[in-house]
């Protein structure tokens, strides 16, 4: 039996697409272009330069917590956060500290357990705010360069309790809130380009033999309830980890490394270690027990915010994913499928204009779109229109040339002279024969039922003749 | 509980470093006692009734003073201006001893 | 006619009238510049060549009956406003290569005015002083007495007013650095209220109390400036949209009826006899003139100034941390004593441990500090008290103790904390013929009222005739 429990806790950072900077005019989008090309006073931390706050940024946090079932609270305000640091222009970070825009979020997922069945676990959001983000650093032997281009970039950092205890369960929480977050629109939420960064606070509970949480185990899982726990002394902080494939890698061998420790009866020292995804290690940077003095106080450029429960009402969040997957079920579709279609959004948006393409006439069932798109995935490129009419062609009657048919009608007929003598004798299966036979000159394009009642009509007419 | 505010050198190198400052030794010794001095002084205003007053960290009662999400082509500087006082630069970066 | 004594209206109505141009009243003031400015050291920076191409471009727009506010008059700048092009350095080392790259909103407003900017003044390094003694680029005198400060931080512009070396000089009051200066000056010094004027460009010193302002000789001068600099700026986010009245036509008003107030507390045992004197003469003249004196009282005074102390310090130590010497400027050693020591003690007032103690508390003090000030103006239209609890001092004679300094703002500091306007305007002499001031305060955005009060005093008693006599 297990003697430790991984607690891990997570910070995600999301880069918002906004077309500006959080407080200033420059551009937002920076791959790509020249060094220190998209800068301004305020972004560059020039003297007497001052930050006015990006609206659409400050409604996408909104929208964000929403999307967390966070509570939005009805004042908010940025508040400056003091550490040196060359990318770090001002020498303080303009972020959120004591009353940020959302809080007391959660996300429900389904996920298949340890004994392989599908287990509903909530994870709690504590909270999400918004900052600025910093400039680049670029090492080249002995001189560390700098770009500003990013420096004050729209961040959403999203901070969960410490809910996680092994690293598939974070891996899945990342997947369905980069979905999320691609659902909102508000950013590419791509790890390996950096707009989505996770630092994960990881450390190892010792559960202590006899302990209830033990017996725990034992009985059967009947309810989500979560113990009370306590949690461990200190946390190790892991950055760096730039790609999904890594996410589970990193943790892995942090909670490996901090259960040796802990086996020698030793603590884990609080601090923060990088990734190194060469090696697969996690590796010492600066103590996180010197902790920064941030002496964050209130940033007094900025007024403070104050949203009206209308203002907080107005910004609609879309349908979620997970609202999608509960939909897709009632409509008939296998969870599998109803997973996968929800996965990417352009796919999703896909399947759903196909899906209000859908006439009664045509026979087509929603089902029939979620196959074919999950099991031909060179279709996901169609527009709807072309994918629909792909569907129309693939359940309607075949459309055939009649002339030809009629041809090769009376040619089988007349060089199947036994077939036909056998079906007027009353072998209705020697129709078949036939059948098969024309299909295969018509190399299927023809439909049976057509087939048939022309063949029964040639025989019973023999004066029939093709239209030539 | 009132106490005396002491400022001991250790306070005074803590402070610098937060600041980033380099101090001489003769430095942090004036500095310790100016600053003894002054937060003396200061330490006044612990008498203040101040149990069920708010913070006033904005003198003026202004709320939501926003930009709209645009580009301004106006404020942008171009590479040579971002780096026209800068100590050392290269290849349109800014140089700083590095790091690690 | 002496250019260099004219009031800026007298020089906007010559101008006009054709009694001379805009490059023979640019060319005196910088003769005058280059003969007492070596003594004076108002000036850090001197733009003659650009400001004599400006004139000349003035004039011919004169010449076209084009009209503007401030058309042809040259002004100068506090070297801690942000000038594209021009050398701004705060007055410090730090900064004694800084060419910037942009021009504060306030510039562009005075620049589109038609103003011409004939040099940068000196300050107390980052605007960290009262006296004028600590700048990185010396000392500025007092033209009324060469052994003694003009007062600070914007020493210099208030002794370019004064010596006639420009027709404005800029400024920035954060805890008296405007009023100060005009106090021991003999000039009119306006600290606008927090917010009138953008600060985006202009160096910042303490973000929560730091106010855009300006000295001249008169009152009518001041209101013009202020009706050019005032108004939300989209690049401020703390400037209000409140109009912009006509100062100009609301300063001519009657006073009678008037409630001024006197705080009991600006009048004690601290402040010299013969400062309270001039200020009791100053109010007598407003009483004949049809005011009421009422006497009031703003029981938090005594805290004012620590509390002040505090948010300013603390927010100087952020506001400084970006001068690392990587995008522009030298190394933070470069710092002078003042600078390092109000960074010092602004870093404690906010460290971990600390904050509650100092930062949070000064906060809660300055929610008390607002509140004395909104029950007095229920009662009172206006509030009169000295600048200064003492005469012009000379050199070193508080510099040696920085806590003996600090208290010269105790009765500057409150309106920078409540963030209310105040205008310091000339109330008499001493005996040797040193400069005193009495201020006038406001409730928010009262510019006008204080304009209308200072105005009708200053006609009454016109003490910006006088003129220092300037040794070489």
């Amino acid at each position: 039996m297990n003697k430790y429990k991984p607690v891990i806790g997570l910070e995600i950072h999301v880069e918002l697409k906004t077309k500006s900077k959080m407080f200033c005019g420059c551009p937002a989008v920076f791959f790509g272009k020249k060094p220190n090309t998209q800068t301004c006073p305020v972004c560059l931390g020039l003297p007497g330069a001052l930050p006015v706050p990006n609206r659409k940024a400050i409604d996408w946090t909104i929208l964000i917590g929403k999307a967390l079932n966070c509570k939005i609270n009805e004042v908010s305000k940025f508040d400056r956060k003091h550490y040196f640091y060359p990318d770090l222009p001002k020498g303080y970070q303009i972020s959120q500290y004591d009353e940020p825009i959302a809080i007391d979020g959660s996300l429900k997922l389904k996920i298949k357990n340890e004994k392989l069945k599908i287990e509903e676990k909530t994870f709690r959001i504590t909270r999400v705010h918004l900052e600025e983000d910093t400039g680049k650093l670029l090492h080249v032997g002995a001189d560390t360069l700098v770009d500003f281009n990013r420096s004050g970039v729209p961040l959403v950092e999203v901070v969960t309790e410490p809910d996680f205890d092994n690293a598939d369960d974070v891996k899945r929480f990342l997947e369905e809130l980069q979905v999320i977050i691609r659902y909102l629109g508000v950013s590419d939420a791509d790890m390996e380009k950096g707009s989505m960064r996770l630092e994960p606070n990881i450390s190892v509970r010792k559960l202590e033999v006899g302990s209830w949480e033990l017996e725990e185990r034992k009985k059967p899982q009947t309810s989500n309830h979560k113990p009370q726990t306590f949690l461990p002394k200190y946390k190790v902080e892991v950055k760096n980890i730039n790609s999904f494939r890594f996410v589970k890698q990193a943790i892995e061998y942090e909670v490996e490394r901090q259960i040796g420790i802990l086996e020698k009866g030793e603590t884990p020292m609080q601090e923060t270690r990088g990734f190194d995804d060469k090696k697969g290690i996690t590796y010492g940077q600066r103590s996180k027990e010197e902790a920064h003095d941030y002496r964050y106080f209130p940033e007094p450029d900025i007024p403070p915010m104050t949203f009206s429960k209308k203002y907080i009402e107005g910004i609609e969040v879309p349908e979620l994913p997970n609202q999608k997957v509960e939909r897709y079920l009632k409509l008939g579709l296998r969870y599998s499928n109803a997973f996968t279609l929800t996965r990417n959004k352009k796919l999703n948006d896909l399947f759903e204009e196909t899906t209000s393409k859908i006439k009664v006439q045509d026979k087509i069932q929603v089902t029939d779109i979620a196959n074919l798109l999950i099991n031909k995935r060179e279709f996901a490129n169609l527009s709807s229109e072309e994918l629909y009419r792909k569907l129309k062609e693939l359940k309607s009657p075949k459309q055939f040339d009649e002339k030809l048919l009629d041809t090769t009608i009376n040619q089988l007929i007349g060089v199947n002279k036994k077939a036909v003598e056998d079906y007027k004798k009353g072998k209705e299966n020697a129709i078949m024969f036939l059948v098969g036979q024309v299909m295969g000159e018509m190399k299927g394009k023809a439909d049976a039922k057509t087939v048939i009642s022309k063949l029964k009509a040639q025989m019973s007419n023999p004066n029939l003749k093709s239209k030539n | 509980m009132k106490k005396k505010t002491l400022l001991s050198v250790e306070n005074v190198e803590h402070i610098a470093d937060l600041a980033k400052l380099t101090l001489t030794q003769d430095e942090q010794k004036k500095y310790k006692e100016q600053l003894r001095r002054i937060f003396d002084y200061i330490d006044q205003i612990s008498k203040l009734k101040t149990k069920k007053v708010i913070e006033t960290s904005h003198p003026t009662n202004i709320t939501n003073i926003f930009r709209e999400d645009k580009i301004d082509e106006s404020k942008i500087l171009t590479q040579e201006e971002a780096l026209s006082n800068a100590v050392k630069k290269k290849n349109g970066y800014f140089v700083v001893k590095a790091i690690f | 006619m002496e250019l260099t004594s004219l009031t800026l209206k007298e020089a906007l109505e010559g101008l006009e009238n054709k009694k001379f141009s805009s490059v023979e009243l640019v060319k005196s003031h910088i003769s005058r510049i280059k003969k007492f400015n070596k003594k004076i050291n108002a000036f850090v920076t001197i733009c003659e060549e650009e400001a004599l191409k400006q004139a000349r471009e003035a004039d011919k727009l004169i010449a076209k009956k084009a009209k503007n506010a401030l058309l042809g008059i040259p002004i100068a700048l506090k070297d801690n406003w942000v000038t594209k092009g021009v050398k701004s350095t705060a007055a410090s080392k730090v900064l004694d290569n800084y060419v910037p790259q942009y021009d504060a909103t306030a510039i562009v407003r005075l620049k589109a005015a038609g103003a011409i900017i004939i040099g940068k003044t000196n300050l107390d390094a980052w605007g960290h002083g009262s006296s004028g003694e600590h700048s990185d680029y010396g000392n500025t005198l007092n033209p009324w007495d060469y052994s003694r400060v003009t007062g600070g931080s914007s020493s210099g512009s208030g002794a370019a007013v004064s010596a006639g070396m420009a027709l404005v000089g800029t400024g920035t009051d954060t805890g008296g650095s405007i009023r100060q200066p005009a106090a021991f000056c003999n000039v009119v010094g306006l600290k606008p209220t927090y917010g009138r004027v953008s600060r985006y460009g202009i160096i910042a010193m303490a973000s929560s109390t730091d106010s855009i302002g300006h000295l001249t000789k008169t009152v009518w001068d001041s209101a013009r400036v202020l009706s050019v600099t005032a108004g939300f700026d989209p690049m401020d986010a703390t400037t209000g949209k409140n109009e912009v009245p006509d100062y100009e036509e609301i300063l001519r008003g009657k006073i009678s009826g008037l409630k001024i107030g006197i705080p009991k507390e600006y009048f004690g045992k601290g402040t010299d006899e013969i400062v309270a004197d001039a200020c009791h003469k100053a109010l007598k003249v407003l009483e004949d003139l049809g005011c009421k004196l009422v006497n009031i009282s703003l029981p938090h005074t005594k805290y004012a100034y620590p509390v002040y102390a505090v948010i300013q310090t603390s927010e100087v130590s952020s506001n400084l941390l970006r001068y690392d010497g990587v995008r522009y400027g030298n190394e933070r050693k470069m710092f002078g004593d003042e600078a390092k020591r109000r960074i010092m003690m602004g870093t404690h007032s906010l460290s971990s441990g600390y904050a509650d103690k100092y930062y949070h508390q000064s906060l809660k003090g300055r929610t008390l500090i607002i509140r004395d000030f909104m029950e007095a103006y229920k009662k009172v239209d206006v509030i009169a008290c000295p600048v200064w609890p003492f005469l012009p001092f000379k050199f070193d004679e508080r510099a040696i103790d920085p806590l003996k300094m600090y208290l010269s703002d105790v009765f500057t500091a409150p309106a920078n904390v409540s963030g209310n306007p105040s205008l310091s305007v000339p109330a008499g002499f001493s005996r040797d013929k040193l400069p005193i001031g009495i201020q006038f305060m406001g409730p928010n955005y009262s510019e006008d009222l204080l304009y209308k009060v200072a105005y009708a005093y200053e006609q009454e008693t016109k003490w910006y005739l006088e003129k220092p006599k300037l040794k070489e």
